[in-house]
């Protein structure tokens, strides 16, 4: 088994003030990446476009995303050796792209998204230019307060508390997501490192990377470091309303779901295209909008 | 207090400085630390904070011009010092310390919407970077908070620094100098 120490981070020239996107995938087929890798061509983004890839990746793949201006980092995922690590890779790719922006220090936004179920509908770079601090991160947000998610991120969050009271505060928070996030990526790199750390530390078989990104946000320094942008101010989306097959457990409504127009994703607030479309495969109708929409 | 990890850590902190970190974090919440080495103070601390309690840790983790860092770091890959930083933080509880892997400067910066009830300096050593960290972090104080640093009149750098920028100090602990 090749340990992830072994990772060879690469050196890019010409990046310094540039932004970048990181997206990884495992075996995933060229249908359910091509929305994602269309998408980002034709939101006009100027920056670093990566992938990293892993052994499963058909060579397919790769040669579609060269093809389309994305760079591809490769990596070796190492093999399980017990059922209980499967976590454990989803936690290794943050130490992997930490690991490529502390070799690149000259990046000046990372953006990174799930790849399978994520669509940019902006480019993400002039959102960032035109609603964020630049020494700060957006989040995803999951329009829904961890204590009212009973079966993923409230337990996720709860495992990490080491007292009631702990709980007792972080319970109002909205949940919020890995799927999505992006800005200063000096804080980036940071970020995804205590997350990745944390995350081997915490070495419990129910605990997830996304319980513990909830609980940095929430807590201090991060907290000052993190905003969680409203649905109107048009970051992302995630479906976790109708559609989701999980959404009678929530035990509030679940905000700001958007609406679909001509294969766009709008704020229902503002009637503006959302930057980042997350999940939209989860519901039917947004899944077959959008993919029409990114077909080549 | 309990020292018996840092003991264990490399570094130039003397007993008398561990000890007196250690009883200062036991009493304060937000903590930041400007270089932390391979977390031999760090520890320190951590081992001692009350619940709900954090230590930033900024440290570039690629030593400096020093020669003390340039004869242990010349020999090892890069990346080790982070990672020998993390390895020194094993079995505290996982939040307790939070990293950021950057200039103090850049730190200071990034977090500047953040306030410390206690900054501890113990980055560079000469003259013109000492004054800027001070500089840097002296308004991440939150009010009636506890501004101190290591090597007060061993180095002259950082003694005449912490004279101009800082004001009136008092030794704390051997070299530990805090405002007063």
């Amino acid at each position: 088994m090749k340990p992830i120490s072994d990772f060879n981070a690469p050196r890019f020239d010409g990046v310094n003030g540039r932004d970048v996107t990181i997206g990884v995938v495992y075996d995933v087929s060229w249908d359910d990446l091509r929305p994602y890798a269309v998408s980002l061509v034709r939101s006009g983004f100027t920056g670093l476009k990566l992938l990293i890839v892993d052994q499963s990746t058909h060579p397919g793949v790769r040669e579609n995303f060269t093809r389309l201006g994305f760079t591809i980092v490769e990596r070796i995922t190492p093999e399980r050796e017990a059922p209980g690590q499967w976590d454990e890779l989803g936690w290794t790719r943050f130490y992997y792209a930490a690991a490529i922006l502390r070799n690149n220090p000259g990046f000046r936004n990372a953006i990174w998204s799930d790849v399978r179920d994520v669509v940019f509908q902006v480019n993400p770079s002039t959102w960032l230019e035109n609603n964020l601090d630049p020494d700060k991160i957006a989040i995803e947000g999951l329009g829904h307060t961890l204590g009212a998610c009973p079966i993923h991120n409230g337990p996720w969050v709860q495992l990490l508390c080491s007292t009631p009271e702990e709980w007792e505060r972080l319970r109002v928070f909205e949940g919020i997501t890995t799927g999505a996030f992006a800005g200063n990526a000096k804080l980036m790199q940071s970020f995804m490192d205590s997350v990745y750390s944390i995350c081997c530390r915490v070495k419990h078989p129910n605990s997830t990377d996304q319980g513990v990104m909830n609980y940095l946000t929430r807590t201090f320094p991060y907290n000052t470091l993190i905003q969680v942008p409203a649905p109107r101010e048009g970051f992302s989306v995630v479906d976790a309303g109708e559609g989701a097959a999980w959404v009678n457990t929530f035990t509030e409504p679940v905000q700001g779901m958007p609406t679909l127009e001509d294969g766009v994703l709008l704020s229902s607030e503002t009637k503006r295209p959302i930057a980042i479309a997350h999940l939209y495969t989860r519901v039917a109708a947004w899944r077959e909008a959008i993919h029409k929409k990114y077909s080549e | 207090m309990n020292l018996e990890r840092a003991h264990q850590i490399h570094g130039w902190m003397a007993e008398d400085e561990l000890e007196w970190l250690a009883q200062q974090a036991s009493t304060h919440k937000r903590i930041a630390e400007i270089g932390s080495w391979k977390g031999r103070s760090t520890r320190a601390m951590a081992d001692n904070l009350s619940d709900g309690a954090v230590i930033v840790a900024v440290d570039t983790w690629v030593g400096s011009d020093e020669d003390a860092h340039h004869a242990e770091l010349n020999v090892q890959p890069n990346g080790w010092l982070f990672d020998e930083f993390k390895r020194n933080m094993n079995g505290l509880s996982p939040f307790k310390v939070q990293p950021f892997q950057m200039t103090s400067i850049e730190a200071a910066h990034l977090l500047k919407d953040a306030r410390f009830d206690m900054i501890f300096i113990d980055a560079a050593h000469d003259y013109e970077n000492v004054k800027a960290d001070i500089s840097a972090w002296k308004p991440l104080l939150a009010e009636g908070g506890l501004l101190c640093g290591h090597d007060y009149g061993t180095w002259p750098g950082v003694t005449q620094a912490v004279d101009e920028t800082v004001g009136s100090v008092r030794l704390a602990a051997f070299t530990i100098w805090e405002k007063v």
